[in-house]
Parts: structure tokens; C-alpha cells; sequence
């Protein structure tokens, strides 16, 4: 119904659709990553005894596209782990814009703020 | 042990598969379960570990969110006031997990552990929560109703200042520690702001995804999240969560949950030893 605000169930309903479509859409992308990943090193060793860090294709989101683009099965999983990190970054984006319709500043306001603290966490280096 | 990368997705996914069952059976989070078993089971660093945790600790939570929040009972409003605090914490716990070496996080942990076997071994009852409106809440606009079986009953969220501190020490062992801390915001909900049991859990689980993305980005960057561990332990634990989810009906949890306290409990005092002797 346009122009008229949103109820809270309106959005309660829309704020879960929007986390079960990303976490499905997500496990789906680790899911063919994975499967990438095992045909091409199901035999290798591995080590995680010791903390090295990953190489930056896999770190980074310039990296992780990059690599996901030339289907590395180890980036495809990655790109799968950020569609899941930017689930939540999603429904607080539509809360803050559930809100907005609602001309309640104060939890605009609420509501931005924790925005930007996830984005800067993971638009950050 | 496993020897080659299929071996150790094998068992991962097999073990994350268990923890999710028991999470979603028990309320108690992957991340408590999924911790201990990388790092002491499978002699994985902790710091790979934590990385691994928030990941499927976002999954699970957004996966159960997504079902709670139609249900009606979550608040909207309480849980995003509540996650300034969380995120900003996470924020600071992850930070600081770049700082602390290693084996002072697993004794951290390990206390932590400690008092999940508490909060487990708990008998939760629900009290009769008629309360006066709260003059900050109520500018909030955090009063609301939830459904019961007489119908949709009236409540009125207390002390929101004292709650929004516990947010913040939640979400700070959240981040540094790669749990979900939902016992901990159960507690500040159900206890200090007096919110309805089911409020408070419901709530606790819309939150804890949110408050678990605000570390995990900055883990991601710092190269903690390592695909052939995220992969299986993700897809494990979901599969875990969705099979939990379906035995929750039939199943009563009261036995489960005991045992589980004595898992956690040991799982602690591993831990600490560990971390004590600088094993980890």
C-alpha cells in the first residue's frame, strides 16, 4: 500500500523473508564452492596447528570477487561467508528504511548508527 | 586425525552437524560447542577457530531469526536499541583478540564455558511481569505486547540503561571470543530489563547475527576465516539447526540439557588447562 507507513508486522514478515532468502542464498554459493574446492584438493594436506592468515585473494573483497570470477572454489566459498555476513547488514538497512516510513527518527537515527559500524567493519581493509 | 582436506571436511561437517542439532535444541549457540571441538578435537588455532565460529554463529542465528521474527514475538525496537551497544562491543572485542595472545583467550573462554554450564543447568520458569511502564522505555517505544494463549498480553521493558551496559560486555565477548553470547543477552533481557522469557530469547536470536557480522568483517580482513574450515562447518551446522528445529517438537530437552551442562562443563576446565599451560 504506498504512502501509507508500514506496520511492525509488515516488516517483521518482510524482515525475516530477507534473512532466510540470504542465508539460503549464501549456503548455496558455499555449498558450490566447497564442491569446487574438494574436486581440486580433496587429497592435500592441511595444516591449521599454525596461524599464518590468509593471502590476501581471500581476505580482502576485491580479492575474494576477483577469485570468485575465475571460479577458485576457495573464493567462491568466501564470497558465500560475505552474502552471509551482508545478511544482517540487509535487515538493518530495511529496518532503518521500515523506520524512516514510519517517520520515527529516533530509531532512524538508532538505526544508522548501527549500520555504519557493520559496513565500516566490513568494507574496512 | 584426519590425514587430506576430504577426511577433515568429513568430520567437521559431521561435528558441526551435531553442535547444531544441540544449539537448536538446547537454545545454547553454536559457537560454545564449535570452539572447543576445532581447537582441542581438531588441534586447530584458536584464532582460525574463532573465525570459523562467528561464521556459522551468523548462520544459525539469522536462519532461526528468520522464523522467529513472523512468530510475533521478537521486539524490533529493543533489539536494535540493544545492538548499538552489541556491535560496538563486537567491535572492540575483536580488536582487542588481535592483542591478547592466544592462550589468555582460551582461559577466557574457558570462564566463559564455565558459566554456560550454569546458565544451562538452569530451570527457567516464567514469572507474572506486570509492571509499571518505564519512563525511558516508554520514550523508546519499547512497550508492546506478545501473544500468549490468552491472547496478546501487554509488557513493559525495565532499567534500559543497566540492560544497554550488558549489551555492550556481550557483545564484547561475542567479538572476542566468537560465540554468539546469548546466554548473556538472555540474561540481560529476561532478568534486568524484564522482558517475557520468550521475548527475551527471541530477541536475544534476531540480535545475535547482527551483533556477530559487526566482528566477522573484521576477522575476514585479518584472515581468521579460512574457507576449508568455514565450508563444512557452515553447511554443517545448518543442516544441524534445520534437523534440531524439526526434533524440538517431539523431543523434550530437560535430559539433553543436563547432559550438555556436563559436556560445556568439562569442555571448560579443557580450556583453561589448556590455556594455562600455553597448549594453545
Amino acid at each position: 500500500m504506498p504512502g501509507r507507513p508500514w506496520t511492525d508486522e509488515q516488516v517483521e514478515q518482510l524482515l525475516g523473508r530477507v534473512l532466510q532468502v540470504g542465508v539460503v542464498l549464501a549456503a548455496a554459493v558455499v555449498l558450490l564452492g566447497g564442491v569446487g574446492y574438494l574436486l581440486g584438493h580433496a587429497m592435500q594436506e592441511y595444516d591449521y596447528r599454525v596461524f599464518r592468515g590468509e593471502p590476501v585473494d581471500l581476505r580482502t573483497l576485491e580479492g575474494i570477487m576477483r577469485g570468485a570470477l575465475g571460479l577458485d572454489g576457495r573464493d567462491v566459498v568466501q564470497l558465500g561467508v560475505v552474502l552471509l555476513l551482508a545478511t544482517p547488514i540487509a535487515r538493518v538497512a530495511l529496518s532503518a528504511f521500515a523506520f524512516a516510513r514510519q517517520r520515527d527518527v529516533t530509531y532512524v537515527l538508532v538505526t544508522s548508527v548501527v549500520l555504519l559500524l557493520l559496513l565500516a567493519s566490513l568494507l574496512a581493509g | 586425525m584426519p590425514t587430506n582436506v576430504l577426511e577433515l571436511s568429513a568430520l567437521l561437517g559431521l561435528g558441526a552437524f551435531g553442535a547444531g542439532i544441540v544449539g537448536a535444541l538446547t537454545g545454547l549457540g553454536g559457537g560454545v560447542v564449535l570452539v572447543p571441538m576445532l581447537t582441542l578435537l581438531f588441534k586447530v588455532d584458536m584464532r582460525y577457530a574463532i573465525g570459523t565460529a562467528l561464521v556459522s554463529v551468523i548462520a544459525t542465528s539469522s536462519g532461526a531469526a528468520a522464523a522467529y521474527v513472523r512468530e510475533g514475538y521478537s521486539n524490533v525496537r529493543v533489539g536494535m536499541f540493544l545492538e548499538v551497544a552489541t556491535t560496538s562491543g563486537a567491535l572492540a572485542g575483536a580488536f582487542l583478540a588481535g592483542l591478547i595472545p592466544t592462550s589468555a583467550l582460551a582461559v577466557v573462554f574457558g570462564l566463559f564455558l564455565l558459566y554456560s554450564a550454569y546458565v544451562t543447568m538452569r530451570a527457567r520458569q516464567e514469572t507474572g511481569r506486570s509492571l509499571p511502564p518505564d519512563p525511558i522505555a516508554t520514550r523508546l517505544g519499547m512497550n508492546s505486547t506478545y501473544p500468549t494463549p490468552q491472547g496478546r498480553e501487554a509488557y513493559h521493558p525495565q532499567r534500559v540503561s543497566l540492560t544497554w551496559g550488558l549489551m555492550a560486555v556481550a557483545g564484547l565477548l561475542s567479538g572476542l571470543l566468537g560465540v554468539g553470547s546469548g546466554a548473556l543477552k538472555v540474561l540481560a533481557m529476561d532478568r534486568v530489563m524484564r522482558l517475557p522469557f520468550k521475548v527475551s530469547t527471541t530477541t536475544s536470536n534476531f540480535m545475535i547475527g547482527v551483533t556477530a557480522a559487526a566482528s566477522a568483517g573484521i576477522y575476514l580482513h585479518r584472515g581468521y576465516i579460512d574457507p576449508g574450515l568455514a565450508m563444512p562447518v557452515m553447511l554443517g551446522v545448518l543442516a544441524g539447526a534445520v534437523m534440531g528445529s524439526r526434533l524440538l517438537t517431539a523431543a523434550k530437552a530437560g535430559a539433553l540439557r543436563v547432559l550438555l551442562a556436563v559436556v560445556i562443563f568439562a569442555l571448560a576446565v579443557e580450556m583453561v588447562v589448556h590455556g594455562l599451560a600455553g597448549w594453545i
